[in-house]
């Protein structure tokens, strides 16, 4: 027997803060979207066809769910306005389904089939009240929907996220496994390209989304849910939290209680935000595209300025130092930006003529002219050398700068995992502001040697 | 100077009145050692942060600062009347391992031993 669906979702997002963007529909509940619950709740009623009525970022929905072939149900979409609800359902044979506005159908019994016939399922959520009717039509019959184990939630603030969120882990998640995930005893699911170095404790039940990194002693969990693409910086403890995509977490922290979205601390008790302004606490890892081409012109013309002033103190002081000859100079490669390897000169070298050449920034001179050429940015992550290459390199994330976290630590090729983190770091964060500050750390070792970061 | 201190034999009471931040923590910092210096005597310091809305890095590097230089004469640092924002700061930086915060400034002198 056929179903039908009808998905409304042009209402305005209910928590903007956690929005990120996206429409409400695509809000990430335990790693998946909304939307998805909403597919697998219609197919468990026996639905196959399925009209989606997207409002703002409605492009979002239809790039993620495209055609419902993926799901064995098939989605059609139409403009807000162009649908009459009171007229959705005149031949009430089969089951149709009305799904309007944020909510969670959250599946208590899941795993139990429920029954097919002739039935009509409307939530329909509004800030004020849940409309649950079931039956002929307008005809409401509570008592039966409880029975199928069906349980609507509303999805209008931060605490009632956070308390589905936390709902699904503790029942943990059973019925809603996501193809990529496994299920290991303790209740936890680890996504995809997920690096998670021994010293770094798991506890279940938890969430990992794909492409996260965690730094040496961190904990995390019980009951923390981690999006796709989040950093966890060294010594972090997460539990009974929530964080959202693209987030990275600073180091020594405690997020016990909390959901974090971006640079945002949100309270889920009482919903209040705390936005930090200080990337060493949490940040937004998004991309910032706008910015990229004002920030590489800057980078460029500052890389230009910094070749000119230490090219005439080079040959004046370094050129004498470098013929006392207690360093080396060889042709090295790197992976530039675009991921083509590219030949400078590597100077290496020991001994207090060494070290005064390279408080002098001199042996930075290659990587400043490869900074004027485009190759590579003024501030940035380490880069890659042509050693370290892979085949399967990831170079989405990658701006290598001659400026570098690396350097400001002045361990710039040791700890592989350590350089990984500060590259998806800069990745997110990079700003003038971020660069001014790589810089000034830079220098501050070099020159007086103060380690920072 | 905006801080209001009241001095009750070895306590005092420091009334705060902007956030902690990099732009204010240096004169906050100089205002206090200032004041400790013409009082000798201080061994208790309850820092009342009602009128702290934020506080950032820099704001909180102070914090640690002041409490070591006063830590090393003898004396302790207690924190007041901490608001929603300035104690999730706390709270998730771990400073509470090392600062004590009290709900009033009544309750941090009862602590005083």
């Amino acid at each position: 027997m056929a179903g039908r669906a009808v998905f409304l979702l042009d209402s305005p997002h209910p928590i903007p803060v956690l929005g990120m963007g996206a429409p409400w529909a695509m809000l990430s509940i335990c790693g998946r979207p909304l939307i998805e619950y909403w597919i697998e709740f219609a197919l468990r009623l026996g639905v196959d066809q399925c009209l989606v009525v997207a409002g703002d970022g409605g492009e979002k929905v239809t790039s993620f769910l495209e055609d419902g072939a993926r799901y064995g149900i098939q989605v059609s979409y139409a403009f807000p306005g162009s649908v009459d609800t009171s007229k959705l359902n005149e031949s009430p044979q089969g089951v149709f389904l009305l799904l309007q506005g944020p909510l969670f159908p959250f599946l208590d019994a899941v795993l139990n089939p429920i029954a097919p016939g002739d039935r009509s399922f409307k939530f329909q959520s509004s800030q004020a009240s849940l409309e649950i009717t079931q039956g002929d039509r307008g005809k409401a019959v509570h008592e039966d929907i409880r029975t199928l184990g069906i349980q609507p939630l509303q999805l209008d603030s931060v605490k009632d996220f956070y308390a589905i969120s936390m709902r699904l882990l503790d029942s943990r998640l059973r019925g809603y496994l996501t193809p990529g995930y496994s299920l290991s005893a303790d209740g936890s699911f680890i996504g995809m390209d997920t690096i998670t170095p021994a010293s770094c404790k798991l506890m279940g039940p938890l969430v990992i989304g794909n492409r996260c990194r965690f730094g040496v002693m961190t904990n995390i969990g019980p009951s923390a849910i981690i999006g796709n693409h989040v950093v966890v910086d060294t010594k972090t403890e997460i539990s009974r939290s929530i964080i959202l995509d693209s987030t990275y977490i600073g180091r020594s922290l405690d997020i016990i209680g909390k959901v974090v979205a971006g640079n945002k601390i949100i309270d889920p008790e009482d919903g209040e935000i705390l936005e930090l302004s200080e990337a060493w606490i949490v940040e937004d890892l998004r991309e910032k595209s706008s910015s990229d081409i004002l920030l590489h012109s800057f980078g460029r013309l500052a890389a230009f300025f910094l070749l000119l002033l230490l090219t005439p103190l080079y040959w004046i002081l370094g050129k004498p130092l470098a013929m006392l000859g207690q360093f080396r100079m060889e042709p090295a490669r790197i992976l530039n930006r675009s991921g083509k390897l590219i030949s400078y000169l590597q100077v290496t070298g020991s001994g207090m003529s060494y070290r005064i050449f390279s408080a002098l920034l001199f042996d930075l001179r290659p990587f400043l002219v490869l900074a004027v050429q485009g190759h590579i940015g003024l501030c940035g992550c380490d880069p890659v050398s042509g050693e370290a290459v892979s085949p399967q390199q990831d170079l989405s994330d990658y701006y290598p700068g001659a400026f570098t976290y690396g350097l400001a630590r002045g361990i710039q090729t040791a700890e592989p995992e350590l350089a990984e983190m500060d590259r998806h770091f800069y990745a997110g964060s990079r700003s003038l502001l971020e660069d001014l500050r790589i810089l000034t750390r830079c220098i501050k070792f070099r020159l007086f040697g103060i380690k920072s970061l | 100077m905006s801080e209001i201190f009241k001095r009750e034999g070895k306590i005092v009471v420091v009334s705060m009145k902007n956030d902690l931040t990099a732009s204010t923590g240096s004169l906050f910092r100089e205002t206090i050692l200032n004041y400790d210096g013409a009082n000798p005597g201080i061994q208790e310091w309850i820092l009342d942060m009602e009128g702290v809305d934020f506080l950032d890095s820099s704001g909180l590097g102070v914090l640690v600062a002041l409490l070591k230089r006063i830590a090393e004469k003898g004396g302790d640092i207690k924190l007041a009347n901490l608001r929603k924002k300035v104690r999730t700061v706390f709270e998730i930086t771990r400073a509470f391992r090392i600062f004590h915060a009290y709900e009033s400034v009544e309750e941090a002198v009862k602590a005083i031993p």
